[in-house]
Order: structure tokens, then sequence, then C-alpha cells
């Protein structure tokens, strides 16, 4: 069946004249962006559902979710999510096509999604899985996008993960990494602690993590904090829970003076010489996540510039 | 090395606060407990605060550290607003929380708190910076600020330290105690050390009207005097003075809503766009507005200006009593819980707008608003088909739901050209699905970094009080018929009649 945008539209055009139609029906049309969701056929349908209208709360937008298989023709479908707010008297509804495709007929696919975008609204693309992302045949894809959203995370080396993310940092669009989020607030307390001690530079850092290899998360602050010396240490702890993250430790001393943040449980320990406190780190989800990167648009360059820096921090060794 | 600083990352950080104590006076009382405790745990758990934030709480009555703890535990588990409360992070907030107990007509209690601050330098690392709230009577505040300056605690140990000073209004009960207050505090501070707090300008939708204003480009060419009718602003309470007879028969309606919290919310929606967003810029346009409301001639008073007191009522299946009959309230009070007031801004934006303001108590619902009334089109073509007129309202509402709505005509489907007003809807919390911090989070926030561009500068409080001084000065020489308004209803029908002289009326919100 062809599948045609005009009607995916009136599909939708269809659906919020029926939910007009109710009693008093208060219903709220809310579109901030298009996010077109990249991923492949097996991925778990429940938990990207659940992200999704997580963050279609904080980022009202167009979801286009694009289910990338190994094979069959390209079909679409139209519906919209809402939710009632807790206490609201309107319910508040968002747009989501769903396109189905493979590999072979991804090319097929950007004309459609031209016709789906919103209007004079900014495009993220968020593409989870990075060997997917980095396939030639999703470019055209990808280029639509102002903002493209990967996670490396679920790679174990940062080494296995640079190339793909070198590779796509030079598209057309701004390349975001959901792993570097994952290190904002440990980035943001260490800058906090750091200003209080009238830092400018660190002079050495140490950072520890659980499992295998040179986790992308470590590596993205080795890059950001950039000290004269840096100790990487693979700790000997079990990977903890999902969202959880591996960073163990982070320590860095400067003017005669260490500050070291270390995982505690869901929070952090917090020790300046003798003092020491606490800060919450929950566990992440995904949807916090995008919620961060997602208000970021436009150029990030403290990201970019730690990206460019990642391969001094692997070549220091560990 | 090149590229941005390594410690810095403004997209996502938020701002840092240095490292302080915060010092709070009434720290037995109910603002500490409901608010300032919960905002400061709240400002914890979304770590915004420094790892070593001490809180010293200050009050008569003797307790040990972890007897305060204990207290304030409570206190947070039962008022934090939509937060979970973590016991992990509590022990660790618990850990810099202490107590010094004492008379604040006594010197020796300032020089326990500068023993304490002392000792919190040195052990949680607080850099010499403290904050101190001063959570107490109004006629407290002199003696107290007196009290630490003569202790040394005005200045930090070294020049690089801060110390500043939060105090809540009333700021003076009229414009010559306004002045003497301002006059006894500056004995001991400086201007920029005093944050004079009006928690109205910490809502986020009081501070969204300067994002909706200065960063849209089509709204500020239509809000001036060529196309803006009238304003009105409303702030209705359906609760009484619930146990604060004693206090509200003192103050009142135009002292305690109107002379601040509304005015302040006026200068916002009328001042000039400020130059920067800074504090200085944005503080000086709203000094120079209220500066600029045209004073009321005692003369005029009876027509730009409704005195109101609720009388009993039955609403619903309840019997609700008068403002005479609640507790501690005497019998002949001439207390206004009901004002209304029609001011003017002398400028070229604004000069011939009036600009109405009502508040009150036992009104039918709780509900703060401001609504712009725009002009009707120049030529009304359809006019004769909707047989009625209404003009372009934008509404701007504070709480309890915050957000923006526009009215405007729609045609009705179908045949013939039949116009509806309808309602174009922003929603404040539905849009951003994300918490937004209480008007005390901002606040303290914004003063531990040493931001007070929502804080209300002397200039402003002393050009509040000129605004509403001759309504004052009449209404106190004059005798009132009371009770003039029914619990449960919009207030006294001269209220209506204050509108009807310009050919307005009072919107229903």
């Amino acid at each position: 069946m062809e599948v045609d945008a005009g009607r995916l539209l009136k599909e939708l055009d269809d659906n919020w004249r029926q939910l007009g139609k109710g009693e008093g029906s208060g219903v709220l049309r809310a579109c901030a962006m298009t996010l077109i969701v990249v991923v492949r056929e097996g991925a778990d349908v429940q938990e990207l559902g659940v992200t999704l209208a997580d963050i279609m709360h904080e980022h009202p937008n167009r979801t286009i979710v694009l289910r990338v298989g190994e094979a069959g023709e390209v079909t679409a479908r139209a519906s919209l999510q809402c939710w009632m707010p807790f206490g609201g008297r309107q319910q508040i509804c968002c747009e989501q096509i769903e396109i189905s495709a493979s590999l072979a007929t991804l090319g097929a696919v950007p004309p459609v999604l031209f016709g789906l975008m919103v209007a004079d609204l900014p495009v993220a693309v968020w593409c989870p899985d990075l060997g997917l992302a980095d396939l030639p045949e999703l470019r055209p894809v990808l280029k639509l996008a102002s903002k493209v959203i990967v996670d490396s995370s679920a790679t174990l080396d940062m080494r296995e993960a640079l190339p793909a993310l070198q590779s796509l940092s030079s598209g057309s669009w701004r390349l975001a990494d959901l792993a570097w989020a994952r290190v904002t607030r440990w980035r943001e307390a260490m800058a906090h602690l750091a200003d209080a001690e009238g830092w400018t530079t660190a002079e050495e850092a140490e950072i520890t993590w659980a499992g295998p290899g040179v986790p992308p998360a470590v590596a993205y602050v080795g890059a950001w904090l950039r000290p004269n010396h840096m100790v990487l240490r693979c700790g000997t702890e079990e990977m903890a829970a999902h969202g959880a993250g591996r960073i163990r430790s982070l320590c860095v001393t400067a003017k005669g003076r260490q500050v070291c943040l270390r995982r505690e449980g869901t929070g952090v320990a917090v020790e300046i010489e003798r003092l020491k406190t606490g800060m919450v780190f929950p566990l992440l989800c995904d949807a916090a996540l995008l919620h961060e990167e997602l208000g970021v648009f436009g150029v990030d360059a403290v990201f970019e510039a730690a990206l460019l820096r990642v391969p001094e921090v692997l070549n220091a060794g560990v | 090395m090149s590229g941005p600083h390594p410690f810095d990352d403004p997209l996502r950080f938020e701002r840092a606060v240095p490292p302080s104590a915060v010092v709070i006076f009434g720290a037995n009382g109910d603002l500490t407990k409901r608010k300032l405790l919960p905002s400061l745990y709240r400002l914890a758990y979304e770590r915004r605060l420094p790892a070593g934030l001490a809180i010293v709480g200050v009050s008569r009555t003797a307790m040990s550290d972890e007897q305060f703890r204990e207290k304030m535990r409570e206190s947070v588990a039962k008022f934090l607003e939509d937060s979970p409360f973590d016991a992990e992070l509590w022990n660790d907030f618990a850990r810099g929380l202490f107590y010094v107990a004492g008379d604040i007509a006594d010197a020796r209690l300032y020089e326990a708190i500068g023993v304490k601050l002392k000792e919190l330098d040195e052990a949680r690392q607080t850099g010499g910076n403290a904050l101190f709230y001063l959570s107490i009577q109004p006629s407290q505040y002199a003696a107290t600020v007196a009290g630490l300056g003569a202790a040394g605690l005005n200045r930090g140990p070294r020049p690089e330290c801060w110390r500043r000073f939060i105090i809540e209004k009333p700021f003076g009960h009229d414009e010559a105690s306004a002045k003497e207050l301002s006059r006894d505090l500056r004995a001991v501070l400086d201007e920029n050390q005093i944050y004079r707090i009006d928690h109205y300008l910490g809502k986020e939708t009081v501070q969204n009207i300067l994002a909706f204003r200065f960063g849209n480009g089509i709204f500020e060419p239509l809000w001036n005097r060529r196309y803006v009718a009238q304003v009105q602003i409303t702030a209705a309470e359906a609760i009484g003075v619930e146990g604060r007879g004693a206090y509200y028969q003192e103050a009142g309606a135009l002292r305690d809503m109107i002379q601040n919290h509304m005015l302040q919310v006026m200068s916002t929606i009328a001042m000039e766009p400020p130059a920067v967003y800074e504090p200085a810029a944005v503080r000086d346009e709203r000094a120079k507005l209220l500066r600029s409301i045209l004073a009321v001639k005692p003369e005029d008073v009876a027509t730009h200006a409704v005195k109101g007191q609720y009388g009993p009522a039955r609403i619903g299946e309840s019997d609700v009593a008068g403002f005479r009959q609640e507790a501690g309230v005497d019998p002949q009070a001439q207390t206004d819980t009901y004002a209304a007031v029609t001011m003017f801004v002398e400028n070229w934006r604004w000069a011939g707008v009036p600009f109405y303001i009502r508040t009150g108590k036992r009104l039918p619902k709780r509900v703060t608003d401001i609504a712009i009334q725009f002009n009707q089109a120049p030529l009304s073509i359809f006019e004769r088909e909707s047989g009625q007129t209404w003009p372009n309202l934008l509404v701007v509402r504070i709480q309890p739901e915050e957000g923006i709505s526009l009215r405007f005509f729609s045609k009705l489907p179908g045949a013939g050209m039949k116009l509806r007003p309808v309602t174009m809807d922003f929603n404040y919390g539905t849009s951003f699905g994300t918490r937004t911090p209480t008007a005390y989070e901002t606040l303290l926030l914004d003063a531990l970094e040493g931001d007070a561009t929502l804080y209300t500068r002397q200039d402003m409080v002393e050009a509040s009080w000129s605004a509403v001084q001759p309504i004052l000065n009449v209404w106190g020489e004059a005798k009132f018929d009371f009770p003039n308004y029914a619990a449960g209803s919009w207030g006294p029908a001269a209220s209506d009649e204050m509108l009807a002289r310009r050919g307005h009326v009072w919107r229903v919100p």
C-alpha cells in the first residue's frame, strides 16, 4: 500500500475532530517539535511507549516512530496520544505516527517524513541504537533533523563507539549523545564544588568505574575536565542497575585540595577534605535524558569540544 | 589548552550557589516550618545548594540541635510540595542544621550566633558568607538588625564575604513608618544587603510576564494606551481571615495585598522594557512605573476606591461568619476585607488607561489574574449579526492554574456570519510537565546567589505607599456602614459602580 503523508495527516485531523466532539471536551493540542524516533523492529514497544509518553508531557511533539526491519514494504498509521494532567481540567493530546520500513526501503521514507513534519518547528531524531544511526541507509532521514540524538552508553568501551560518533558528528545536524547527558550531574556537581574552591583548572583527576573497558561516561568526563594529569582506574565492582551509570568516583585535585564524589546507592557522597555530605543521584531513565537533550537546541560547544578530546583521554591509557 | 572553561556548561548547568550559611530568625514559626525549610530541603534535593550549606535556626524556645532537626524533619515531611521525601538525603541535610536559642533583645544572642557562624566557617566551609532571614514580627526588624550590627555580624569576617538580610512584608504600616524602618535598617546595612521579599514576584507566572512581554515581538507593540482599553487585576480569596483576625483587622486588604503584591504585579505588567535582564535594570523600571502611578486626590477617593467588609452568609450547606464575628475581631471593626481601586499611570504608554485592582476575602473563589482588555475593532462590521461586543482579552492567570489565554472572535461553523468568542489557552503547568519551583525556592536561591531582581527595593516600597496613602488617609477618617458585601459574593455594589462610571464592568474570573 502506498504511504501518503496527506492521508496520514487527514487521519490525525479526523482524530482531533472526534476528540473535539466530546462533551466539554477541553482538549489542548500541544506541539513544540517533530520528534522522529528510529528503532529496530524488535525494540521493546512497551518501554519505548513509556518513554515517549513521558517525554510528551515536557516536550509536546508530533512523534514519528520509524521501525526499521530486515524486510517489508513501507507502512504507516496515525494516532493521538492523550493524557489528563493530574488535577487538570483539560486533556492534552499529541500526535503519533508509526512507520515501518526495511533497510532496503528506507530510501522511500524521507519524502513521507517531509510531508509529515510539523511546519515551522524544530525536528529532532532520536536513534538510541548507535549502530543503526550510523548506517548509510539512514542518512537521508538524519538529514531532515536539526538535532540527532544517539546513545553510546550501551557500548562497554568508548573505543568501539568513537568511530560512529565521529562519523555522525560530521553531518549537517547537531549530534547529541545521551551518554553525555548521563554525566551532566557529575559534571555539574564537580563544577559547583570547583567554583566554591575557586579553581579554574583541574590539576589532577581520578575516575573509577565498574565493569570492563573505558565507558563513554568516563571518556566524556575526562575529556570535559582536561586535567593536567589524569588517572583512569577500572574498579572491581559489578556493573550496577541500568540507569545508575558506571562511574563510581570522581576526584579532582587543585591548589593542594581534593574534592571527591563517590557513588553510594542512589546518591553520591561529597568529600571536601574533612567535610562529608551527600547528594541525590537517582537512577536515570531515557525520558529524563531526552528531556535534557531536547532542551538544548543549537550549538552545544561544551559537548562538541569534549567529543573532539575523547581520543586524547583514550590514548592516555588506563 | 583552548576551548571553553573546563568547569562551565551554561547550556546545562544551573548557577552555582557559593558556600554559605542561612540564619533563620523565627525558626520555630509557621513560615519556617511550612515554607523555608521545605524549600531549602527541596533545593538540596535538586542539588542546587553548596555541599557544606549550614542552616542556623534562631528563636526563643530552648532546643538542642537534635531537637531542632527532629522538629524540622516533621515539618519538611509534612509540607514538602510535589516532592518525595528522601530519608537518606534528609540525614545529610540535617547534619547541616543547627540551633541557637535566645531573645532578640539580648546582646548575648548575637554573640552566640557569631560564635556559631565562625565554627561553621571552619567545620562546613561556609566561606564566611551568611544569609539572615528575619521571619519575625516586623516591629522586631530594627532591633534585630541593630543587634546583628552591634555584634559585627552585618559584615563578613573577610572582605570577600557577604552578608544579606531577607525581610518579609509589611514594610511599614504607612508611608512614614516605611521610611522610618528603612532608616533603621540603613543605619546598619547597605541597601544592596537588604532583600525585601514579596513572594508574588517569585511565582513562575509573574516572572513569565516578563518573558511573555519582552521575549516576544508581537505583544509589545499592542501594550499601550492606543490598543489597551483597561486592565483588571484580581486577587480573590475564598477563605476568611482563618484565625488571623487580630492581625488582619490592623492591616486590611489595601495594606495587606494591594500596597505590596498587587502593585508589584501591576509594575511587572506595565513597566517599560529594561535594557538588560539584570537586577538593577529590572528594578529601576519597576520603580519608575510605581512612581508614575497618579496619587488619588482626597476628594477623588470616593470615586476611585471602594472599601468593603464581608458579612455573614449561608454558602451551600454552611453558615459563614461575617468578619466582625470572627475570633479576635472587634465587633465594630472598620477593617477592609475587600478593597478595589482605580489607578492611572502617568506616562506616555498608559496615560488615560484605568488599572482596576481588587482584592478581597470570602469572595466566590480563590483566583489571581490580570486581564488586559483591548479596544474594540475600529469598525464592527459584524456587530449587527452577533448583537454583542466581546473585546479581545488577554488574561494572565497567576493562581490556581498558571497560564495565559487570549479571547478572540471566531465564526460559528455554518451558513451566515455568526461570531462566537473563543479562547486560546496556554497552560503553564501542562505545557511544561516539569515541576515548577515554589516562590520561596526561587527567592531563597536568588538571595543566596545575590540576585535581587525579584526583590523589592526601598524606592519601590515608598512609591507603593505613596500610591495608596491618600486612600488610607481618607478611609482612616471616615466611618463605614459595614458589612457591605455578603460572604461568597464578588464584593460591594459600590465596586461595580466604580467601574460603571467609565462604562466598564468587572469580569468574572
